[in-house]
């Protein structure tokens, strides 16, 4: 497995220290400078650039603006400036993420995973999520190995969760998208096809209900 | 320089040339009429003394003239000649309209030669000196024009001399003219003293750090009762700014004194949570992760704080809004993936969803992403161990709606229309205030600086449900 190189350009020793150790802790290389002017920019071979606009000497957004005249590498911004016009300035410069401190370690780590994921996320035709195998193409289903009969909107609701797994589903989307419905009872009759399904599928586990939101297929195990 | 002082000298400067100029064509034409009455004494005189000074023209005239008969210097009785025409009746010494003084005649020939010993020599005809003196002297010639009293000399004065126009004869006009100065004096006295009475009440309000009024000086119709209003116009302008300094000074320190109170209290029990992480571990006891859990969600807290603080005073008096073009589902993930942890430490479980489309608006990203930040948080902190909170973003045809659904305690009915105010906590179930009632406040106002409509309603089955929806941009092609 190809791990992941990131660059970390922050010059709080501490505040450093522990991004490092999180990144790493999630799987990921990390190359940490202190400075802008440390950093090589001709010999840049990272997966990210994570950039604290505050540094000695550069001015984060200077740096960045050099640093996409030869890379377009996915660049996330750090700033204690929660304001519209330098985060409008940082992604007009190229920036493809910006966060504000304070920020939670974990949430740094799930920004960087959703940066890194992103190219990945073409849609597959083949969805497996444990024993339930979805061919998108083929519109069928089949739970270990054994075809199952879905109705139509069935399918189509079951397809509008694969398509994103691990990600819940609004009802109000589905109700829109899948039964285009606007009838007042479009969410009881949504419950009820989910409900059929679930039987269908012989697995309650597999379409979980997300509270205050809709559903969800489980993430592949 | 005083007013006083300053009239005085305008005055001066004013008056003095006129008066200069007044006595010298008073003089003149004074000394003038003296000529013309002096010549035609002489013309009618001498037609009766011809013979007498050509019968001895050395010893004629040369002393003041008396009647003709005695005019060769005799101070005999006056004869039956008579005086000279214009002679005063009593033989004063005042010929009516040519001076103070008698005439003093000297007989000359016709070349300007006299045989009068205590004759002036005459190389021409006498003129009219410049500046007018009292003596006036005239050449006459008379009608016979030969012999030796051909021409006469006579000398006179004026009556009175050139100061005479300064002092008029009568003294009624002395009257007036002390009339003038009184009533000028009066009325500069008066307005002296009025000037002195406003100064002095400007400079007691100013000593008093204008809390006095200037006093209106009676309500006078004139330009001081109108300075004087100015100066009661500025001085309640000045009174009324000093108070709304206060008044913004008083507001400031309650702000002060308010965020330091809502700062310090989550920074104390931080600060003890972590004096007791530390006994532990220097006693070797393992960490008890609930505490650890209660100092992160503080931590937190004193995030979320700062951050309102900083925004509510953004969005005060004139906001500063950017606005661009972004897709919500954005900042749905992030406000999701941030409060993610902080939910899973207080035993929530926050979840949430996007559509698959984009869903682009154009508001200001960081103003939006705080009322969500706001609301989520809010739904978070206010909830109970096992509790839930849904973010949810929809789109239907031009609107979007994002949901925050909480089983939380909701909000008593009664609380429900003022909690998007500034400064308002929930009483019974939301005790702790979110840097002073800020939270709530802050995404009402977001909500209506970028035209969107936020509703808040407890759900049928308990906790609150907010909605904060808008339009959506038209996708690009």
């Amino acid at each position: 497995m190809v791990v992941d190189r990131i660059l970390l350009v922050e010059d709080d020793q501490q505040l450093g220290q522990q991004t490092v150790e999180r990144l790493e802790r999630a799987g990921y290389a990390i190359d940490w400078k202190k400075t802008a002017d440390s950093v090589a920019l001709d010999k840049l071979d990272y997966s990210l650039v994570i950039l604290d606009l505050m540094l000695p000497g550069t001015y984060g957004l200077d740096f960045l603006k050099q640093l996409r005249t030869t890379s377009e590498v996915p660049v996330l911004v750090l700033s204690a400036r929660n304001d519209s016009s330098d985060k409008v300035r940082a992604l007009k410069l190229g920036a493809d993420d910006y966060m504000t401190k304070p920020y939670w370690p974990d949430e740094l780590v799930e920004r960087v995973k959703a940066r890194l994921r992103r190219p990945q996320m073409a849609r597959s035709k083949q969805i497996v999520v444990g024993p339930l195998a979805i061919d998108v193409d083929a519109r069928s289903v089949a739970i270990d190995g054994g075809p199952v009969d879905l109705a139509p909107t069935e399918m189509e609701i079951l397809l509008a969760l694969a398509r994103r797994p691990g990600a819940a589903v609004s009802r109000a989307w589905l109700v829109e998208n899948v039964l285009a419905s606007e009838s007042e009872n479009a969410i009881r009759t949504l419950d009820v096809h989910v409900s059929r399904m679930r039987k269908k599928l012989g697995r309650a586990d597999l379409i979980e209900t997300v509270w205050g939101v809709g559903y969800r297929l489980a993430k592949a195990t | 320089m005083k007013l006083r002082t300053r009239l005085l000298f305008a005055s001066a400067l004013t008056t003095l040339p006129i008066l200069l100029a007044l006595l010298w064509l008073d003089a003149r034409s004074r000394q003038q009429a003296t000529r013309d009455d002096l010549a035609h004494l002489v013309a009618n005189d001498m037609r009766d003394r011809r013979e007498l000074c050509e019968a001895d023209p050395a010893h004629f005239g040369g002393a003041p003239m008396g009647p003709p008969h005695h005019a060769m210097g005799d101070h005999g009785p006056p004869d039956d000649h008579g005086p000279p025409r214009g002679h005063p009746p009593d033989g004063g010494p005042r010929f009516n309209g040519i001076g103070g003084s008698p005439p003093v005649f000297f007989a000359f020939d016709a070349q300007l030669h006299s045989t009068n010993p205590n004759a002036p020599t005459l190389s021409e005809p006498p003129s009219a000196p410049l500046w007018p003196r009292r003596e006036v002297s005239v050449l006459v010639d008379m009608p016979w024009r030969e012999g030796p009293c051909a021409k006469i000399l006579a000398f006179g004065s004026t009556n009175p001399d050139w100061v005479g126009g300064l002092l008029p004869q009568s003294p009624i006009w002395l009257l007036a003219i002390g009339g003038v100065w009184l009533a000028l004096a009066l009325t500069l006295g008066s307005t002296v003293r009025r000037l002195r009475a406003l100064t002095a009440s400007v400079k007691a309000s100013a000593a008093n750090n204008y809390t006095g009024e200037v006093m209106a000086l009676g309500g006078g119709t004139d330009e001081i009762g109108d300075l004087a209003r100015a100066f009661g116009d500025a001085s309640a302008t000045v009174r009324k700014q000093l108070a709304e300094t206060e008044s913004r000074e008083q507001a400031l320190r309650d702000y002060v004194a308010n965020t330091t109170h809502d700062v310090m209290i989550p920074l104390t029990v931080l600060r003890a949570h972590l004096a007791s992480l530390e006994e532990a571990a220097a006693a070797g006891t393992p960490v008890d992760k609930a505490l650890l859990a209660q100092a992160i969600t503080e931590a937190d807290y004193l995030g979320a704080l700062t951050t309102n603080l900083g925004v509510a005073s953004k969005l005060d008096g004139e906001p500063q809004v950017v606005r661009t073009r972004f897709d919500l589902r954005g900042l749905i993930e992030r406000v999701l993936a941030r409060h993610a942890t902080i939910a899973r430490q207080g035993g929530v479980l926050l979840d949430g969803a996007v559509p698959e489309e984009p869903v682009e608006i154009e508001a200001d990203v960081t103003l939006v992403e705080q009322a969500v930040n706001n609301l989520v948080a809010n739904a978070i902190r206010y909830n109970k161990r096992d509790g839930h909170v849904a973010l949810v973003l929809d789109c239907s045809g031009d609107r979007f709606v994002i949901t925050v659904a909480d089983d939380g305690p909701g909000i008593p009915t009664s609380e429900m229309s003022k909690i998007t105010q500034r400064g308002v906590r929930g009483s019974a179930s939301r005790t702790r205030g979110d840097g002073q009632g800020l939270g709530l406040a802050i995404v009402q106002r977001v909500a209506s600086l970028m035209q969107m409509d936020l509703a808040l309603q407890n759900a049928e089955a308990g906790g609150l449900e907010a909605k904060l929806s808008g339009r959506v941009l038209a996708s690009e092609v």
